[in-house]
This record gives structure tokens, sequence and C-alpha cells, in this order.
């Protein structure tokens, strides 16, 4: 069996992410026509990516199926069987919307931090391990997470943190991000602050982590320190970026 | 296009192209901005739920794919480009299954997008067989492999989220997985 090429493996992956100058990619282009080889490994590369993409696909899949049954759930709920209801929501909404746009819309007032917060927290999704089998716990504390039994879940996540055997760190970071949420939505904001700072900068949880800290410290009126935290993901180019500067105009 | 609309494609973009965790983030964003497509081509073509289903997600996957290599090139909104992908996948089905198109209409970057799916359609039993062995392989070259092939984690990434002690063990775990990959693609052949 052929041996992967790591140099040339290395070189495939620059080409197809753009990161060859012209004349790397000229000489590239030139050595798929002249050696038969080097074609014959790019295309398994290419063939490695595509199927590595299916998979993902497999997931994603899986996520717009439940993300479509929850819209179907929800409409099922909201709508009703009775009409006229639904005529009334509809036009006390717009009622709603008036008064609010209104209001907002007066130069003289700005959003106070808790409405500020409702209008921007959002709970994030749960998040379950690749195998079940390796954590099971976690999966379940996953579970109670999405059917909103934050209380059990969050003391599961509490449990595995301070079970010393064999935990892995980044496992410790993954779980101090759902106490933290779990903490949120349990109104203990300064238990979420801790667990949010708990979370290793280097960690891939840190992006949700300091987004979910700012949102903290405005539910509990500490606005200086959650304007430098929204600040400081406006500088690094955070995907919540646009939010950050949304809150930053409101207060 | 409104000042507002820009600045979300510009961190969209900025965000699937570092890769990691915010690939992942706005990749969850743009499904849920966007799920109602599945109901739009659902309705224009005539398509099941499952296969507009598809489609979307197809598109969705292709959309971020080429943001992150650098071939999207800013041309529409990312809401339009996705639309298109999806609407294409939605007639490319219908072609497949001999169905008449003659009466859709003609999208704007059809060719470029074509020859993305011919190229796949070419070697499609390859393919396939090479998705069969993929499943196969489990974890912890399953996860691996998906983090560095889609989701574009780093290597200290993936050594944090597959368990591994560090980066330099993870680049040779996802070698290992390769080679795996092949040593099954060995025995199908």
């Amino acid at each position: 069996m052929r041996e992967i090429d790591i140099k040339n493996h290395t070189l495939f992956e620059s080409y197809i992410n753009g990161e060859l100058n012209t004349v790397e990619e000229d000489s590239f282009i030139k050595n798929i026509e002249k050696d038969e080889s080097f074609a014959t490994q790019f295309n398994q590369f290419k063939m490695d990516k595509l199927a590595i993409k299916e998979m993902a696909k497999e997931e994603l899949r899986v996520k717009a199926k439940q993300l479509l049954n929850d819209k179907l759930n929800k409409s099922d709920k909201e709508l009703g069987s009775n009409k006229w209801q639904l005529w009334i929501s509809v036009i006390g909404i717009m009622i709603l919307i008036a008064i609010s746009t209104f209001i907002c819309t007066s130069p003289s007032e700005k959003s106070t931090p808790q409405h500020l917060y409702a209008s921007h927290f959002e709970l994030l999704q749960p998040s379950f391990p690749r195998s079940a089998d390796q954590d099971i716990s976690f999966a379940r504390a996953m579970n109670l997470y999405a059917e909103s039994e934050f209380d059990q879940s969050l003391a599961i996540l509490q449990n595995l943190n301070s079970d010393e055997n064999g935990l892995i760190e980044t496992n410790a970071n993954r779980n101090n991000l759902f106490i933290g949420l779990n903490n949120m939505v349990l109104e203990n904001h300064t238990e979420a602050i801790k667990a949010f700072q708990s979370i290793e900068k280097e960690s891939s949880y840190m992006d949700d982590a300091i987004w979910y800290e700012g949102l903290a410290t405005l539910k509990i009126g500490e606005i200086d320190k959650a304007k430098n935290i929204f600040q400081k993901l406006i500088d690094q180019n955070h995907y919540k970026s646009k939010e950050a500067l949304e809150i930053l105009k409101e207060l | 296009m409104s000042k507002l609309n820009f600045l979300e494609d510009e961190h969209l973009i900025t965000a699937i192209r570092n890769g990691g965790r915010n690939r992942e983030m706005a990749t969850d964003q743009m499904m849920r901005d966007h799920i109602g497509f599945v109901y739009t081509i659902k309705s224009k073509l005539h398509l099941d739920e499952d296969v507009a289903l598809d489609c979307f997600v197809d598109a969705l996957a292709d959309v971020v794919e080429q943001v992150g290599n650098g071939k999207f090139e800013g041309k529409s909104k990312l809401s339009t480009y996705l639309y298109q992908i999806t609407y294409f996948r939605g007639v490319d089905h219908l072609r497949k299954n001999r169905l008449d198109i003659t009466h859709l209409e003609q999208l704007p970057e059809q060719k470029y997008l074509a020859k993305d799916l011919n190229e796949k359609i070419d070697n499609e039993s390859e393919f396939l067989h090479i998705k069969r062995e993929l499943k196969s392989i489990g974890e912890p070259c399953e996860g691996i492999l998906m983090d560095w092939g889609f989701w574009g984690y780093n290597m200290d990434e993936i050594a944090q989220r597959n368990g591994l002690k560090s980066a330099s063990i993870a680049k040779s775990r996802k070698y290992q997985c390769l080679q795996r990959l092949r040593g099954l693609l060995q025995k199908v052949e």
C-alpha cells in the first residue's frame, strides 16, 4: 500500500486553500500535467475531501431536520385551530411593534441592560459528543439541557468536573461552558460568569464563553465590565461582533 | 444592499474563513436564517421535503467550502448565492430523474456550479466507495478527519477536541486515519 506523501499532502492542502502564489500555482499545475503519480495522489486527496464533506453533510442534515421539526411544532402550537385567536394575536403584535418603534426612535431613550440582555440572549444548542459511548454522562446532561431540565443538567456537569479521575482538559472547558449556560437560565449569573472565566483562553469553547460572559455581566448590571468584554469581541472580529456593536451603541 | 446586510455577510465570511468553531457557528447561523429555502424550492420545483432538505444541506456545505477556500467572490449576497445553489441542486435532481425542466428559470453562474457537480458525478462509484469506508472508520478518525477536512480546525484545536495530548500527535493521527482509509479502499478494490 502506498504511503501518504506528507510533503505532497501539505502542498495539496495549500493549493486547495488558495495559499500558493502565482508562480507556485503554475508549477503545481504543470506537475499535475506531467507527473502521473502526483496527479493520482492529488485526485485521491480531492476524493477524500469530498467524502469528508459528505460526512459533514450528514451531521448538517440531522441538524436541519431537527430545525424543521422544531419550526413545525412551534407553528402548530402557536397557530392552534382558532383563526380568530390568530388574527387577534397578529393585530396585537402589530400594535406592540408600533409602540416599540415609537419608543425606540425617541432620541433621548436608551435600552436598559435588562432589555439588551433579553433581546440578545439565545441559548446555545447542546453539544453532543461524537461517540456517546465515550461520554455517557455528558450526553445525558445535554439531553436534559435540550429538554430544558437545566437544574438536572447542571448537577451532572458539576459532578463531572469534580470527578478528578481521567478528566481530559478539553472536557473541563466544554463542561464549564454548559455549566455557565445552565446557570444563566437559572438566573445564577455570578456563578455563570465564574464558569465562563475558568475556560482556558486557547480552548475552542472560549469564543462562546466570552460572548455569554459579556451578556451575564450585562445582566448583573456591571456595565463598564460588559462594555470592555464586548469591545474585545469587536476588536477580535468575533462571530458575534455585529451583536456586540449593537449592544455598545445602546449602552 | 443595506449596510446591515453587508456587515452580516462580512462577519459570516470572516468567521467561515477563520475555520474551526467560528465556521461551525457561522454555518449554524446560516442554516437557521435560511432553512426556509427548503420550503421555497419544495413548492417551486414540486420536490419532496426530504429531497428539498438534501438540496439545501448540500448547497450550504458547498457555500461553506467555497467561502472557506476563497472561491466565493462576493459578487452577490451570501443568502442569494446559497439560494442559487439550493435551487440549482433541485433542478439537477429533476434532471437526473429525467423530469421536465425546460420551464424552469436559468440562473447565473450555472456553468461554474455544473463543473463542480459533473466532476463529482464522473467519479461517483469510486466516491461512494470512499464514503462507505469513511463511515466504517469510527472514532476518533471520523472526528479528526471531519475537523480537519471540513470544519478547518487547526491541529491544536483538533487535539483538544479529540482528547489528544498535542498538535503533533493530532497531525500524526490524521495521517494514520487517512492511511487507514487507503487500506480500507484497497480491500474494496
